[in-house]
């Protein structure tokens, strides 16, 4: 974990109101595991005043000029911060504070690894479907929009990871949810993981209840946060297993575990 | 250059602090979360989370929002509990260098008479700091630090069970201050925090209700600051014992606005979310200070106000 200033690369927005930002990160993007996040000064006054916290979306080379050392963020115009996020431009220097949480784990012996997401959940998991790839396995990324624009846009992904889509509108791919589509994948999955608002994981709880054999599902769960470090007990979430700190403990959480 | 101060200086062990800047209850955890990022050994102190008899789970979510400059909190003291805190904490403190104070928070006298034995002779401990901002149990619910008397009585109850510096930690959420702080002082306190956090509210536009579920939560970050130091500045008017201000503090600036209002101390809390450096930059930007205007002493560099 290290708080630095890392310069902006590029600031282009890929779908649209959602921003890629690539950022010169050497000791961050040597650190940083998929499924964690950053926290990040939006503006450099009081107002926003908080950190935004951001999922680390790619890391290494893909960054502009082949940068080896580059770290990505995928986010969404949403209020003050982001949309300060959106006026930077390359040469500016943006102050972070990261790699931080527990990100995904993937045992050494899975071969298959289905993901799932929806919105800009599929941010942390662009990561994580890039670094697999690159081990050898093989990756399936269901993605879920709301229309055909909303979707990820396939050139940006390497060519090894297949990339099915899901739009509430049908313009592209499956019509209807994106967890429509987990059955399809379920057994041929040695691993599930999925980034989502909460109404994703409510409808993946039951859309997976059902399926056989059980198989834990890796969620990031994300709370509001002040500190991003775990001194401010703001990120509490209830589990199963008591109460978790979403910044620290999580965000990476076993959806058996979340109370839905 | 000479930034400490003193904050005990009725006692006989004293508390004596490098420098003036403390880390603020809640916002350092126990000291330990922040030290990969921030040099904790130059801090003045460290305060850590408000620790109750049992372990608490803390309010449901939201339990956090922005406001314009500042944040609404309502985390519910959420704390591993005394016992842990004394068994888990104090002894990782007791290698450090740099002072740690622990603050108690307690629904009952009985309560807080009984966080302060327990941390009585407890090594790693440098002293109590009393949260007053807690509803009596007892008494209806009534707010300690909203009553002189109330205020009072906690304090005489942590002043009995306890040889260690007692700093009590005032509520600005009451119609004088000064009377709280004098009853305060009256009964026992070696130093006086101005102050802790401003209740306030904000709503959900969408849900039609307030944001927190609880409706009122804690405002702290720079929105507060101006009203924090009037109130610092009100009770060093009122009481002889030393003051440590707390409430938007989050530059070097900032914490001499504090100093020349009379108090001792400041504690730094939101801004470290923003920053994790600011206490440092402000203890580095103190020293500066100091150098500028030619003084080997803070009291030399701020002692001319206190008006
Ligand atoms: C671990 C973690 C990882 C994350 N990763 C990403 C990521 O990769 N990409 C991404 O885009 N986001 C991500 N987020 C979410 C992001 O941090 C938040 O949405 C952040 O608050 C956005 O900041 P903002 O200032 O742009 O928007 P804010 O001003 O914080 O507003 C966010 C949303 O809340 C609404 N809102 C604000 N105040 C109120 C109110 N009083 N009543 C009703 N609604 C209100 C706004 O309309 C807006 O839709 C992540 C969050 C966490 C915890
Ligand atoms: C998230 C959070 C948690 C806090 N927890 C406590 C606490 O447990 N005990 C306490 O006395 N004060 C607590 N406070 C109050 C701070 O110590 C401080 O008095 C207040 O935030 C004003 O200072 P600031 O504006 O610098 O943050 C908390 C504040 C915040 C923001």
């Amino acid at each position: 974990m290290r708080q630095l200033r890392a310069d902006v690369l590029s600031n282009q927005e890929v779908m649209p109101g959602i921003n890629l930002m690539w950022l010169r990160a050497p000791d961050i993007a040597q650190e940083a595991q998929p499924g964690q996040f950053l926290m990040v000064r939006c503006g450099d006054g009081f107002d926003p005043l908080l950190r935004r916290a951001l999922s680390i979306h790619r890391l290494g080379t893909s960054a502009p000029g082949g940068a080896a050392q580059g770290c990505a963020l995928l986010y969404g115009l949403q209020g003050a911060g982001t949309s300060l996020l959106g006026r930077m431009r390359p040469g500016d220097a943006l102050d972070v504070l990261g790699p931080l949480g527990r990100g995904y784990t993937v045992h050494r012996a899975s071969r298959n690894l289905l993901l799932i997401a929806e919105g800009w959940g599929i941010s942390p998991l662009v990561a994580l479907a890039e670094s697999q790839v690159a081990r050898g396995r093989s990756v399936t990324l269901l993605a879920g929009a709301p229309e055909a624009g909303h979707v990820y846009p396939q050139d940006l992904l390497a060519a090894e990871i297949e990339l099915v889509a899901a739009t509430v509108d049908g313009s592209l791919g499956h019509q209807g949810a994106v967890v429509d589509l987990v059955g399809d994948y379920w057994s041929w999955a040695d691993e599930v993981y999925a980034c989502g608002p909460w109404s994703m994981y409510q409808e993946l709880a039951r859309a997976t209840s059902g399926q056989w054999p059980r198989k834990p599902v890796q969620v990031l769960a994300e709370m509001s946060m002040a500190c991003g470090v775990g001194a401010c007990f703001a990120c509490t979430i209830e589990t199963r297993r008591g109460p978790r700190l979403s910044c620290r403990e999580g965000p990476r959480l076993l959806l058996s575990d979340l109370l839905l | 250059m000479d930034l400490s101060v003193e904050l005990a200086p009725k006692r006989k062990t004293g508390l004596r602090l490098e420098n003036p800047v403390m880390t603020a209850s809640g916002t350092f955890g126990y000291g330990t979360e922040y030290a990969s990022l921030v040099d904790i050994q130059r801090l003045g102190a460290i305060v850590s989370k408000g620790v109750t008899l049992r372990p608490r789970k803390g309010n449901p979510q939201p339990r956090i929002v922005e406001t314009p400059a500042g944040m609404l909190n309502s985390i519910g003291l959420q704390n591993i509990g005394i016992r842990a805190v004394v068994r888990e904490k104090a002894p990782l403190w007791a290698e450090w260098s740099v002072p740690v104070i622990v603050n108690i928070a307690g629904d009952t006298y009985d309560e807080f008479r009984r966080l302060a034995a327990a941390l009585e002779g407890v090594p790693g401990v440098a002293g109590v700091e009393v949260n007053i901002s807690c509803p009596n149990v007892d008494q209806g619910g009534m707010v300690f630090g909203c009553d002189p008397g109330m205020a009072a009585q906690v304090t005489r109850c942590v002043r009995q069970e306890t040889s260690l510096p007692v700093i009590v930690k005032l509520t600005p959420n009451v119609g004088d201050i000064r009377a709280v702080a004098q009853a305060v002082e009256e009964a026992g306190a070696d130093a006086l925090t101005v102050a802790n956090t401003f209740l306030g509210m904000a709503y959900d536009l969408r849900r039609r209700r307030p944001v927190i579920p609880r409706g009122a939560a804690g405002l702290s970050g720079p929105a507060i600051k101006p009203l924090a130091l009037y109130l610092a500045h009100q009770v060093a008017q009122a009481v002889t014992a030393p003051v440590i201000g707390c409430g938007g503090i989050a530059s070097a600036r900032d914490a001499l606005e504090f100093l020349m209002a009379g108090a001792t101390a400041v504690q730094v809390g939101t801004a470290t979310f923003v920053d994790p450096q600011a206490s440092i930059r402000i203890i580095e930007g103190l020293e500066r200070y100091l150098e500028q205007q030619g003084c080997d002493t803070l009291r030399e560099a701020v002692g001319v106000g206190n008006s």
